[in-house]
């Protein structure tokens, strides 16, 4: 009977196409309207870790991911001058992070990701060229009115519409985003072009003042190093809405001048684009009526624990799952659950992503032992990011919802 | 009845985050209590949830005892009209 109920999903990006793959997988025919013409993700690549990646599993995708991704050998901290190692923990090495956290973990471009979920879909639900333009609520069901003209209504209507969701805006009834004061510089590059590159298949932090490079591999030979150069400016950005400002090539070796060879030689190589880095200040309700958000509409955050895209992930495997055999008139207490399940959760990660930035952008001075000793922990301090079952989660509340229900 | 029962939720609140449930307002958290950022966010979001208020971030930075908690509820709770409480929006 739940299979009735009408759910429109606006935004056809990961978080969009996993929701509407697991609404699918239980026997929901979701519509996904999405602005672009075409689903082409552009120049980044993003790192699926466990708790992401054993729910692509479950979905039937992880096959499909992974001949297209890479497992990075290590997770290595470096020294930005001199290009020591900190620290380092092994990933791939002895299978050492699928044996700690059940799943693997993959550097994936966006694009790929992308084309995975929509091929599961076959297309099916998929809506191109729907830019949303309004929500209305009428009672009971909820219109969505989109620039081609199209009007269409819904007993549920997913936002999974990015930072600058305009379902937020219907549900909170303001702008909540904020733009960090760091702006961030990206690109793929070849390994074949990085030859002073240590490491190239490891994930790894090169940290320094005021900045810090990322980077990991990505393709199905890891034939690619997908980099994120992060530096603490410009405090204010001053391009309003528009979230990439056009650079020239020689910006980010200026910004990384000093740092080692390796990064000099891969910064270099950077799309001409300044990425001003947006989170989402933390939301009071996720919901209004039929309307819900998820993924970055709901709690974008600062990428440095890598995260935006996997508990995007988790959100969508919660909500499809609460939703499942359920009653339209259970609609509320659903999304009430679902807005407990997730928001403690994703709120910690955005925290611990801020707090993150500041300890990989220490000057040099005595604070850095501290910072050395704490990434060196990395992996017990923030294995509860990973370890976490968001099909399990979702599973355990809905039981404890319907023994309720049972003794009432 | 409003400060009670502000006082129980955050009594159940320390009580799943740090195992005690007499809390005195001198206490301090990170001190006394052992209280971490990430337990301050379980903290935040039950107190939003009971109280329907936003409490920010680096607000929760900067409590220092039970006390310093208990008061920004209280003020948080009497600029929200008490029919709010437990509804959306």
């Amino acid at each position: 009977m739940g299979n009735k109920l009408r759910i429109a999903i606006v935004g056809g990006g990961i978080g969009g196409l996993t929701l509407a793959l697991a609404l699918r997988q239980r026997g929901f025919e979701p519509d996904v309207y999405e602005q672009a013409s075409e689903l082409a993700e552009i120049g980044a690549a993003v790192a699926l870790s466990a708790n992401s990646t054993r729910e692509l599993r479950r979905l039937g995708v992880l096959d499909a991911v992974t001949a297209v991704s890479t497992e990075p050998g290590e997770l290595i901290y470096r020294d930005w001058r001199s290009g020591r190692r900190i620290a380092a923990h092994p990933v791939h090495e002895r299978l050492t992070y699928q044996r700690l956290y059940g799943a693997p973990y993959c550097g994936i471009h966006r694009a790929d990701l992308q084309r995975v979920l929509s091929l599961a879909l076959s297309g099916v639900g998929l809506n191109l060229d729907h830019k949303l333009t309004g929500v209305r609520d009428f009672g009971g069901a909820t219109s969505l009115s989109f620039a081609n003209g199209r009007t269409v209504e819904a007993d549920l209507v997913v936002g999974a519409d990015g930072v600058r969701s305009l379902v937020r805006r219907f549900i909170t009834g303001s702008d909540d985003t904020v733009y960090s004061g760091t702006s961030a510089f990206r690109g793929i590059v070849p390994v074949a072009k990085l030859p002073m590159l240590p490491d190239p298949k490891a994930i790894q932090f090169w940290m320094g003042p005021d900045a810090h490079l990322l980077h990991y591999a990505i393709g199905g030979d890891g034939e690619y190093v997908n980099f994120f150069a992060v530096v603490e400016y410009p405090k204010v950005w001053p391009h309003g809405d528009k979230w990439l400002d056009p650079v020239g090539p020689g910006e980010a070796v200026a910004a990384f001048k000093g740092w080692h060879p390796a990064v000099l030689e891969m910064v270099a190589q950077h799309l001409p684009v300044r990425w001003g880095l947006f989170a989402t200040r933390p939301v009071l309700h996720w919901y209004r009526g039929g309307v819900v958000i998820l993924g970055d509409a709901a709690h974008a955050m600062l990428p440095h624990h890598g995260q935006g895209a996997n508990t995007t992930i988790e959100d969508a495997i919660t909500l499809a799952e609460l939703l499942a055999g359920v009653a339209p008139t259970e609609l509320p207490d659903i999304l009430a659950r679902y807005q407990a399940l997730r928001r403690a959760r994703t709120r910690k990660i955005q925290r611990s992503s801020w707090v993150t930035n500041a300890l990989l952008h220490l000057p040099d001075g005595p604070d850095l032992s501290d910072r050395n000793q704490r990434v060196a922990r990395f992996p017990q301090d923030f294995g509860w990011i990973h370890r976490f079952d968001a099909l399990q989660a979702a599973q355990n509340a809905k039981h404890s919802i319907q023994a309720v229900a049972a003794h009432a | 009845m409003q400060r009670e029962k502000i006082e129980a939720a955050l009594a159940t609140i320390f009580e799943t985050a740090v195992g005690k449930r007499e809390l005195a307002p001198t206490m301090r958290l990170q001190e006394d209590l052992d209280l971490d950022s990430l337990t301050r966010i379980d903290l935040a979001i039950t107190a939003e949830d009971t109280f329907g208020a936003s409490i920010p971030d680096e607000m929760l930075e900067r409590f220092v005892t039970v006390g310093d908690v208990l008061r920004f509820f209280d003020q948080a709770a009497q600029q929200q009209p008490v029919e709010f409480v437990g509804t959306r929006r």
